[in-house]
């Protein structure tokens, strides 16, 4: 099993590059010994994350970045997603409770529901105009004793 | 760029998708356009057959939500069916099951539409 990881991706800020980010964070993920369930979900948040960035941090403007860094720190595998675009911290956003939302169900927010489920742990910096998502999947015990 | 693909196939007055591939931020804008050419030509009794679907994000099911006023609106209704455990997990887990019908088989989103009083012309 790799016991080091520290990988970088830049692609634009442009939807059509989910498929390679996806790609990119499943290829990570997998050279940890995550599961293929584990797999899919930190790949889904990644794109979540992503996903918002272009649409809503840079408004589709696809002239914009974004840089992924992967790490495994401890039992940590961490992913790393600086912009440029709009100040953002997820953390704080309501999302509606599914009463609230199925009465009155809008479109947006869904993404970050998404991930506040799927991840373990959700870190956010805005430093210098840039914005630094740090999403965390703790490995599993088997992995982290091996 | 992702791969997506759907299919419409005509059976008598409703109107079945299968969507194939990945949906994401980027192909759910073809599932929307297919949606709304079919809305625009008065179709709104739609099934979506998942089973060739191997990934959705939360684009993919703003588009339901997106559309959904309109067909019901017009006496129609988007049914599923044939979605693999991780794309139905994402649908819980948004609470979709309470918003739409999902179904095991295609020919149950059929039969449900066809008990439809509404459903004329079957």
């Amino acid at each position: 099993m790799i016991k080091v990881l520290a990988e970088h991706l830049t692609v634009p800020s442009n939807c059509e590059y989910l498929e390679a980010i996806r790609g990119f964070i499943k290829d990570g993920a997998k050279k940890i010994g995550f599961d293929e369930n584990d797999i899919w979900k930190i790949v889904l948040a990644a794109d979540e994350a992503c996903s918002n960035i272009i649409r809503h941090g840079y408004k589709h403007d696809p002239s914009n970045f974004i840089k992924i860094d992967i790490e495994l720190k401890e039992n940590r595998f961490l992913i790393h997603i600086e912009d440029d675009g709009l100040m953002y911290d997820l953390r704080f956003h309501k999302v509606p409770s599914d009463k609230e939302y199925i009465n009155e169900p809008k479109p947006g927010g869904l993404g970050i529901k998404i991930i506040r489920h799927l991840i373990d742990e959700i870190d956010y910096n805005h430093t210098e105009n840039k914005n630094r998502l740090s999403l965390t999947k703790f490995l599993p015990e088997h992995l982290s004793n091996s | 760029m992702s791969k997506f693909e759907s299919r419409v196939r005509k059976h008598n007055s409703l109107q079945i998708i299968d969507l194939i591939g990945e949906l994401d931020a980027h192909t759910s804008l073809i599932l929307e356009k297919e949606l709304l050419d079919l809305i625009n030509q008065g179709q709104t009794k739609i099934i979506l057959n998942f089973s060739e679907l191997k990934y959705i994000s939360s684009a993919g099911l703003g588009v339901f939500m997106g559309c959904i006023d309109d067909i019901r609106s017009k006496n129609g209704d988007l049914k599923f069916s044939n979605l693999s455990d991780k794309i139905f997990e994402v649908f819980d887990l948004l609470g979709f099951p309470h918003l739409f019908e999902i179904y095991n088989h295609e020919q149950e989103a059929m039969d449900k539409f066809l008990s439809d009083p509404n459903t004329q012309n079957l």
